[in-house]
Parts: structure tokens; sequence; C-alpha cells
């Protein structure tokens, strides 16, 4: 029989699934438990990368045959070794590539790939195979629900965007917030600090310190995006960069969420691609590097990873309006201190294409797998749904 | 009942003001000063009545609220932004002559946590709206069998994947560990064969249906009942469970008074009338409204203040209702404040309680306030003339203004309240004190 106390804890345990505020605890024991937690922060490519014309096998006289107007020159390509370069925009990434701070893995996809946005980028966000699987859950969010603790106050996952929440950070439990922009953690008017918890009422006394701390970290939130700091890191004029510039913020003011996520968004590029895919990929590789001089400068670079992947690649033929179509495997860039850095994966065959699509010699839960175990330290199994050999990306 | 006896004024404990912007703000999203005023001359049961009979509000309910509320709702759920859709849920809210009904259809949305980021189907969202708010006083058995059939809800948790020999046991879980007995109160062995038994339920062309091939009309166990149980059967033998009795019991409890006021023994006797009432909840939240208890000194004051009431409680208060504010501008701000309607975090809801006060959401708290002083909720924006306000009802000179928004606003508390002067540019003495009241940390309790 259920007496009260015990429906009590149960229902403190139920409803303890924590809500919370990106950037401070609510108790100081509780910042301090998480304070030295790595950190993973995705970035989703968002509608197809051309990982052709991104991570490029130059040396292979089959891509200038499928690349005619699309095609990079030779001379421009930013070399990794005799046979692959980066897309000469990238020349931030080349950079962190030649420092040792960037992992890249061509040739990422799955078996019977779908060249649906939709249901490629359940798969990518689930790491589950079947349509019946998406249930609008993800392998972070399944992650983090192996992670909750009673009490815990902090939000487990932050998106940074104004779409929805991607399923990639939905848990059955998992507590994900979106926060859209800075303006949303800084105070409007500028308002007298209530008086300091005098209370002894525990309630009030709650209520007393979460305001006063709020109106404080406000306060600091405000200085910081004054301060200089962040802006040595060099951040360009981009979203993507301010996205990665408020997500440093947030790490920096406080700790405790473990997961970050963001997109960048416009890369089905079916047409015309040449400038937009440039644009986007120089957005891209800049925001990147100067987030990872940013943490460098802010003494974080050991607790943080990032990710950055796309739902598909795209046809390794141009099509005929100088753009390209769905395709299939791509490259997954995997940046930080802790990289495992290098050209971690073969590059599928130009030769042997699979319906005109590269074929994928890595399936990427081997990377999500590597991720979670030797990067966060959260057990994969239930999160990919099965045992997957991790391609290690972490040195 | 002993532990749930009706409140009657004493001389420990009047019939104050404050006792009656109690009430308001705890089960009504707050209300105007001539509410207050009116429950305040008679008794405090009549007042009680009055919000059980959904003739609490007065004041700034439109002439023609229902069919308004229905042309506004039908329109939101054909178009294709969901903005649209939380906007008519805050409309009614605010304008509802039934305020009770709406604060229990939240809970409900709550209970039956169901998210369009998934369902991603306004229609199955504003139906299963509706119909949590058309059961929301009913006995739960109701709600419970249309959730059974609510496209939205089987939609969210996979029913229609769920097939003879291909169990998913999303829903099955969930309807014993969140929507009835709770956690500890059933087996492995149980969610098996409630899921089994939940086989068949389905959508089909926008609508519930049973799909009989699909249903597996075997033998189940559950609950050490034997039988080939379906979905209707399930619901029944969870219902006459004494768990769920006792698991509502908490959920209005926890609705209603402040942590800690009511004890195993009250709790107990909550859960005994729901069962020996069919678990009818509006007989329940009326012994509650009416309880001593509820009245009583220590549960004044002393709850977190939900994000819907911080919402709606200062809109009522200083009367914004010819030419409201921006329905789409509220629900940003309820966004901004932790609760963002028709998405609710998980399966379990918002957990409420101490997890909506949080460093962005007190912020979001902060910056609402400064935005209905501003006239910023309005599009365009259009600051209101609190001067009027504290003119009609006779509170233009000293303090007099400032004492009827304590009521209101904050029920009276006053203690430790905004010690250092509020640095604000706004040079009208209503607006300053309307903020100064509403960021202090009183504003964060009801």
């Amino acid at each position: 029989m259920l007496n009260r106390r015990r429906f009590l804890n149960q229902s403190s345990l139920l409803s303890l699934s924590p809500l919370i505020p990106a950037f401070l605890s609510q108790t100081a024991a509780a910042s301090e438990a998480r304070q030295d937690d790595r950190i993973l922060v995705v970035i989703q490519l968002d509608g197809g990368n051309d990982g052709l014309n991104t991570v490029i096998p130059f040396a292979d006289e089959n891509y200038g045959k499928y690349r005619d107007k699309l095609r990079i020159d030779k001379k421009e390509i930013i070399k990794l070794n005799d046979s692959l370069g980066l897309h000469p925009a990238m020349k931030s990434m080349g950079q962190l590539f030649d420092d040792n701070q960037l992992a890249i893995i061509p040739g990422v996809g799955y078996p019977n790939p779908n060249r649906s946005h939709f249901r490629s980028m359940a798969v990518w966000h689930s790491a589950r195979m079947h349509p019946a699987d998406h249930t609008g859950q993800g392998w972070l969010g399944r992650a983090c629900d192996q992670q909750q603790k009673p009490g815990n106050a902090t939000p487990d996952a932050v998106f940074i965007g104004d779409s929805p929440i991607p399923a990639a950070i939905i848990g059955r439990r998992t507590n994900s917030i979106a926060l859209n922009n800075e303006a949303e953690l800084m105070l409007a008017s500028k308002f007298a600090a209530p008086a300091k918890a005098t209370s002894s009422d525990d309630l009030q006394a709650f209520v007393q310190s979460t305001v006063t701390a709020s109106y404080a970290a406000a306060k600091r939130f405000a200085a910081s995006t004054k301060n200089s700091a962040s802006d040595k890191a060099g951040y360009p004029n981009y979203r993507l960069a301010r996205k990665l510039r408020l997500i440093s913020r947030i790490i920096r003011l406080d700790g405790g969420t473990r997961i970050f996520y963001v997109s960048q968004p416009g890369y089905d590029t079916h047409s015309m691609q040449k400038h937009s895919h440039q644009r986007l990929l120089r957005e891209f590789s800049r925001s990147l590097k100067a987030f990872l001089v940013d943490l460098q400068q802010a003494g974080l670079s050991d607790r943080v990873m990032v990710m950055a992947f796309s739902e598909f690649g795209r046809r390794v033929r141009e099509n005929a309006s100088a753009g390209t179509d769905h395709g299939t495997s791509g490259p997954v860039f995997v940046a930080g201190k802790s990289v495992n850095a290098g050209v971690l994966s073969k590059y599928p065959s130009l030769e042997n294409l699979e319906d005109g699509d590269l074929k994928s010699t890595v399936d990427f839960r081997s990377i999500y797998a590597s991720l979670l175990t030797n990067w966060l330290e959260i057990d994969a199994t239930l999160p990919l749904g099965g045992k997957f050999k991790p391609l290690k990306v972490v040195s | 009942m002993s532990a749930w006896q009706i409140y009657r004024p004493t001389p420990q404990q009047p019939w104050t003001q404050e006792r009656a912007a109690h009430l308001h703000r705890r089960s009504v999203f707050g209300s105007t000063w001539n509410e207050l005023q009116r429950d305040l001359s008679g008794k405090p049961q009549e007042a009680v009545s009055r919000v059980l009979s959904d003739e609490a509000r007065i004041d700034g309910i439109p002439d023609e609220f229902a069919s308004l509320a229905n042309l506004i709702g039908n329109a939101a759920a054909v178009q294709p932004n969901v903005e649209r859709l939380k906007a008519w849920w805050i409309y009614r809210i605010l304008f509802t002559p039934a305020p009770l009904q709406e604060r229990l259809t939240l809970m409900w949305h709550n209970h039956f946590a169901t998210s369009n980021l998934k369902v991603n189907n306004l229609p199955f969202m504003k139906l299963q709206n509706d119909t949590l708010r058309e059961h929301a006083t009913a006995p739960f058995g109701e709600l419970l069998h249309a959730m059974l059939h609510d496209p939205a809800l089987l939609t969210w948790l996979d029913a229609p994947s769920n097939r003879r020999g291909h169990a998913n046991e999303n829903l099955s879980r969930e309807l014993m560990e969140l929507f009835t007995l709770g956690i500890g109160n059933y087996t492995e062995a149980d969610v098996k064969h409630v899921a089994r038994a939940l086989t068949g339920l389905t959508v089909k062309e926008g609508r519930f249906q049973f799909n009989a091939h699909r249903h597996d009309a075997g033998e189940k166990t559950i609950l050490h009942k034997t039988g080939p149980f379906d979905a209707d059967q399930l619901a029944d033998i969870l219902l006459q469970n004494p768990a769920t009795a006792q698991r509502l019991a908490g959920k209005l409890i926890a609705e209603f008074c402040s942590e800690g006021v009511v004890n195993e023994t009250a709790h107990n006797e909550l859960a005994s009338q729901l069962r020996t009432s069919n678990l009818d909840i509006g007989k329940a939240v009326e012994t509650i409204l009416r309880s001593e208890l509820f009245f009583s000194d220590a549960n004044i004051n002393s709850r977190i203040c939900d994000p819907m009431s911080f919402l709606i409680a200062p809109l009522r208060a200083l009367e914004l209702f010819d030419k409201p504010p921006s329905t789409l501008a509220l629900s940003e701000w309820l966004q901004r404040m932790g609760l963002d309607l028709f998405n609710p975090p998980n399966v379990a809801g918002w957990p409420g309680n101490r997890s909506w006060l949080t460093t962005r959401t007190v912020i979001a708290r902060a910056n609402y306030v400064a935005a209905i002083i501003s006239g910023d909720v309005y599009r365009p924006a259009n600051a209101p003339d609190l001067q009027k306000l504290a003119k009609k009802h006779s509170a233009s000179k000293n303090d007099a203004f400032e004492t009827m928004m304590r009521i209101l606003l904050l029920g009276g508390a006053n203690e430790n309240q905004a010690q250092e002067p509020i640095k604000s540019t706004i040079d009208s003495r209503e607006a300053n004190t309307v903020l100064a009241l509403l960021t202090g940390f009183h504003a964060h309790l009801h």
C-alpha cells in the first residue's frame, strides 16, 4: 500500500526532472559537482552538405569527371594530405587541422540511406533506422535520461535557435530548453535587487536567493557582452558565430549543462551552389575556429568538444542547374583540443558508386558511440539501441 | 470530512482582503479590485461558490466570449502556426467567465502532457485541449476513457504502432506510471500485458479508430486480474485501483495547496472521498477550496506562482481588457517564463513548483512586467493609463494605489519588500509601484 511518505518520495522523483536556466544552477553544490564535466556542442549543417566539395579527393581523376561547373581548382584546395583537401573557404578549419584540433571523418552514413531530409535527419537524431522508432526522442536525450539525478536543476541540453528543439536532444525525462538570443538573459530595466535572503522560511529563502542571484547573473551576463574577452577571439559576423559565442558565454558563466546544439541552415544547394556553398562553409569554418579560440582563452578547451554533421551528402554528379541533388554519405567533423586529430576514415571510392552515390565507409553510430563513451562517459548501448564499435574520436 | 472541514471566519482567521485575494490568486488567476471587494463584502463560502459556479469574474468578459473564442480557436487549428493556437488558449484564460475550468484544463494538459513537436497536428492538439476542458471537473474516468480515444495522445505515445505481436509499450507504461497508478504500483509484466490490451487503438484519416485486426484479444493478467481485456476494460481496472485515487488526490493538493500544508491524514481522506465519489474531480476541488486548510495562514503566499498566473493576474488587476494586449506577445512571454503551451518538456510534463524559478525565467518575469508597464505587450506598443485606473477606484491619493495593488498582486504580502529604490526611468508613480511590487520576491509566491 502506498503511504504518504512513499508517495511523496516517488512524486518528488517524478517531479524533479530539471527545468532551468542555462547559466546558473540553483545551488552552489549542484554547480560545483558538475563544473568539471565535459561538454559536447553539436553543429547541425541543415539541408544536406555537399561533402564531395567540402572534403575533396582532389587526386582522384573521377572528381573532375563528375564535377564540371562545380569543380574546385586543385591549386586552391587546402591540402590535408596528398589526396584530400578542404574547400578553399575553410582556411580556418585547415589551421585547426594543422594544429591537431580537428578530426575529419569522410564517408559517414548508414545502411539503406534515405534521401528525404526529414527521414534522414530523423535517423541521425534518433540513431534508429526504422521510421516506427522515430518517436521524437534522440540519442543525446536518451543519453541524458541515464544521467538523471534527483534534485538536479540545470538543463541537460540547450538548443540555441528559434526553431523547435531538435529530437536529438529530447529524451523521456531529459530537460532541454531553447534560447533564442542574448536578450533573454538580460534585464530590460534596472531593477533594484530585492533584499538579501532573511527569511527563515525555506520556500521564501529559496525565492529570495533565486531572485537575487538571477538579477545578479543578468548583470554579469550584460557585463560579459560588453567585456571584450570573447571579442578577442575574433568572432566573425555570422549567425552561427553569434550562436557559438552565446554558448561560450553560458559555459563561462556557470556550468552544468553538458549538451549544446545549434544548426546552420542553407545546405540544400540544388542549383547554382558554387557561391552559396562557399559562403556556408566559410561561415561554418570561421565560426568554429573563433569558438575554439575563445574557449582556449577562457581556459575551457579541455572540457569542450564539437561535432558537426549533416543529414546526408549530395550526389556525386552535379545536376544540370550547377547544383547537386540529395545523396547519401558525407563527412563528419569533430573538433577540440582533446580530439583524435587527423583523417579518421577511408574516403569512399569514386569508382565504385552505389546508385550514383558514395558508399559509406563509417556508420555514424560508431562516432556517436565514441562521443558518448570516450567523451561524455555515458554508456552508449541504450542511446544507440545497440552496441557499436566506437571510432575513436577522442585522443 | 474532519481534515477538510469548511472554513468559517473566526477572530483568529477572519475573512480579510488577503484571504479573498488568496482564493482568487490560487484558483482563478487573480482578480480585479471590484471582484475582490464584492467577495469581501459577502461570506467566504459564497466567494468559493462563485469560483466553483463560474461567477467569480465580473469584469472584462466580452459579451460574445463563447462564440469569439470558438472563432479564434477554429481559425487557429486550420492554419500552420502553433503560436496562434497558444494565443487562443491565452485569450480563453484571460477572458473566460469560467477561469477555474481553465486552471484545471492546464493541470490536465500537464497530466496528459502531449507535445505538438511530435504530434505535429494542430487540429489534434485543439481537439485534445477541448476534451481536457470538457471533462476538467468530471469524474476522472470520463477523461481517461476520452484520452484513450484521443488522436493527439495516441500519436504522442505511439499507440498506432502497438499491434498484436508487435508491442510498443510507450502508452502502456505512461498510462500506469503517469496517468493513473504512479510508479511502484505495477510490475514490468503488467506493462507488457497492458500494452497487449491497448493494441488496435489507432488514428486514421484524422480520427480515432479501433482496428480489430491489430488487437490482441487474448487473455491478459493485469494487476492480478485475468481476462481478454480491451482498452476500456483496462482503464476501468486502473480507475478502480486505490493507487489512482491516491495519486489524483496528491495531484489536486499540489495544484491548490502549498508544500507541507496537507498532512497524510488529509491526503488519505481526500483519496477516500475520490474513491467513493467515482473519482469526481469537481467534488474534490470543492472540498479543497472550501476548507479551513485552504484558507489557513500556512497555505497563503506559500506556493511558487506558476507562469500562467504570473502572466494573467497582473493583466486582470490592471484591467487591461478594452484593447487587450497581443495574445501572441503574451504567448512569447509565457514561453520565456518556462511554459510553452502544447510543448511540454517531456511526457512527465512541467515539473512545476520550485523549478519554475530559474535565472532565465526570473529575468523573463521581470522583463515581462517592464513590458506591461511600457506597453510593449501591445502591438503596436501602448502604455496603459494607470492613473486612470487609480482614479476609477478612488486610489489616487497617498499610498492608496500601492495598497490596492499590494493586495491584488501580492495577496497583501509586505515584509522586506523592495528596500532599495527602483531605478526606473518611468516617471509615473503608479507604473513604478507596479514595477516595484512585481519585481520583488513576493511576486513569485501566491
